[in-house]
């Protein structure tokens, strides 16, 4: 019999406490697990779109709780163009359209056709649109799939209608999945003349980057510029919230989980007082009784985490084809997830076997052999 | 060697004074017998001498090992020390050959070795067909040898046993001290509690411990 072999033997003496130690474990790693991926997939999708621009980095507003609530005056754009570090400045206006539960976000982009190479659009079919044109529109080639319309089929956003006259490739999900619209055009159907939403900000070769982001955050107060999908959250305070809300349910999963498998090892160690004396009294250590307790709780925890992995995969099943999360959410089981698995897991059965294992360790053999 | 001096031992602040003055010296080899009513301190100086429990005062030495205050390597002493307790106290999940393994644990042996060891003891205990009982399906006197087996396990050179007959029917009795004589052919030293005067006649020595003192029967 092997230590390992032990630590299984002495679970399945109660075989109903350690399955439902095991689910407490489950329930603290889906929590922490499912929280972590809709907030992942929210950020990446949420980032996505500062990326569709090829650029060194994005500019949006200071300060709103989304992005898409950025407000630039194009004005701005101009002045900020001027540095003699910036070698182009693109800015678009974005817009959510809501084409139905298959499309609850769909995304208009605003911008001038001019600039669309400088933005890293291609057009694979038909034509572009013209500058001025108010009822003209670009689908990108996953949007176009998706929405069954090619060139010269009509396109319903909102209360407006539009003619598709051409197909375009961003090589980008999110872009390709949208629709593009002449900057003007957009601007008058939002009710935003002379805004823009995001600027993309290229700079010279040779220039510092860094350097230059800071003069435009002194210089533009207003403004707050994006290198990285880990600096999104700058810009986004509904991504800052969410952030702060998935680590606060984390940590929440995590103490209740610590706490519900403390309590059961407790009562465990209460119950094998007598057999923690035995092992004490032919020679155990006091290190391998607490190696034992620990052993068998991280096993728990281990078999938890793989059920819990099991448990969040199927809630985000659920999720992706829920409300506001449905075409969002694109969760992806990545190395970092099972880890995150792995560390809460462990992290609960660490911290819940603690104590009662240091109760079994520091027990005294003789009054552990007297205890009934 | 065993080697106590002046040992007292008391409980609750004082107020309960078990073992008064008790000198004892057993030889390598020699078989000790202690008797005693109930209450008389028997299993608490067996609990001395197995590094249970510290005396209160007084001296004890077994095999060179200091036991009158903090032992150096007690877990080690343990398993060099043979002990049977009173009450078997053998783990109720655990088949009987796992029992015995256990006390293995945290010595040279790997798995494999400390299985077949403790089968191999369990077999000179006449309890080879019961290896792989729980001790739930065995009876007394199977549960009481395969706690001997556990204690002999690490090839102690000093046995501690207390009442390790006590549930034992004559055959059974018989099987266990053929053992012992064996293995005190090897150098084993025993000192048994125990109150049947026929098992305590089979000793090199009889001790009586009468209101904590020891003395000869």
């Amino acid at each position: 019999m092997t230590f390992v072999g032990l630590m299984f033997r002495n679970l399945r003496v109660k075989p109903l406490r350690s399955a439902l130690t095991a689910i407490a474990v489950a329930v603290g790693v889906a929590s922490g697990v499912t929280l972590g991926i809709v907030t992942h997939s929210l950020r990446e999708t949420a980032v996505q779109i500062l990326q569709i621009g090829k650029a060194d980095f994005s500019v949006t507003q200071k300060g709103v709780t989304d992005v898409l609530n950025s407000v630039m005056d194009e004005g701005d754009l101009v002045a900020l163009g001027n540095d003699p570090d910036v070698e182009s400045t693109v800015g678009v206006l974005v817009s959510i359209e809501d084409l139905g539960d298959d499309n609850p976000m769909f995304l208009e982009i605003g911008i001038q056709p001019e600039r669309m190479e400088e933005f890293g659009v291609r057009l694979v079919q038909g034509e572009v649109y013209g500058a001025t044109a108010p009822d003209e529109v670009m689908l990108g080639y996953r949007a176009s799939r998706n929405l069954g319309k090619t060139v010269g089929d009509t396109l319903q956003l909102g209360e407006f209608t539009y003619r598709v006259v051409g197909i375009f490739a961003t090589d980008q999900e999110f872009g390709d999945s949208a629709a593009m619209l002449p900057l003007v055009t957009l601007q008058a159907t939002e009710r935003k003349p002379g805004d823009v939403t995001i600027a993309f900000v290229r700079v010279r070769p040779g220039a510092d980057v860094d350097a230059l982001r800071q003069r435009i955050e002194r210089d533009f107060p207003q403004m707050i510029t994006v290198r990285t999908a880990s600096e999104f959250g700058r810009a986004d305070r509904n991504l800052q919230l969410l952030s702060a809300a998935d680590d606060g349910a984390t940590i929440l999963a995590l103490t209740i989980g610590v706490i519900i498998v403390a309590n059961t090892m407790l009562i465990t160690f209460l119950e094998r007082t007598r057999e923690f004396g035995v092992l004490r009294a032919v020679g155990w250590s006091r290190r391998r009784v607490m190696s034992l307790v620990i052993g068998e709780t991280l096993i728990l925890s281990l078999v938890g985490a793989s059920l819990g992995i099991g448990i969040s995969y199927l809630a985000i099943q659920v999720l992706e084809h829920v409300g506001n999360l449905a075409g969002v959410l694109h969760p992806e089981y990545t190395v970092e997830v099972f880890r995150r698995a792995l560390l809460t897991a462990t992290g609960i059965g660490f911290l819940g076997a603690l104590y009662p294992a240091l109760r079994a360790a520091l027990l005294v053999p003789l009054e552990a052999l007297r205890r009934e | 060697m065993i080697e106590a001096v002046g040992l007292r031992k008391t409980y609750d602040h004082g107020r309960v004074e078990v073992l008064r003055d008790v000198h004892l010296t057993v030889e390598p080899g020699e078989f000790v017998a202690i008797s005693g009513a109930s209450g008389s301190g028997k299993s608490t100086l067996l609990h001395l001498l197995a590094a249970l429990d510290r005396p209160t005062a007084g001296t004890v030495r077994v095999n060179g090992h200091d036991l009158s205050g903090r032992v150096h390597d007690v877990n080690g002493y343990r398993r060099r020390i043979g002990l049977v307790f009173q009450l078997h106290n053998l783990l109720p999940h655990l088949a009987a050959a796992r029992n015995v393994e256990l006390a293995m644990f945290g010595t040279h042996h790997s798995p494999s070795e400390r299985a077949q060891r403790a089968v191999a003891l369990l077999d000179d205990l006449q309890l080879g067909y019961a290896v792989h009982r729980s001790p739930a399906r065995l009876s007394g006197g199977e549960r009481q040898r395969v706690a001997i087996a556990r204690a002999l396990a690490n090839e102690p050179k000093v046995l501690l046993a207390d009442e390790p007959t006590g549930s034992l029917d004559a055959g059974s009795i018989e099987v266990v001290f053929e053992l012992f004589d064996s293995l005190r052919a090897k150098g084993l030293t025993i000192v048994m509690v125990t109150h049947d005067s026929a098992v305590a006649a089979r000793a090199d020595r009889q001790l009586t411990l009468n209101q904590g003192t020891l003395a000869r029967t």
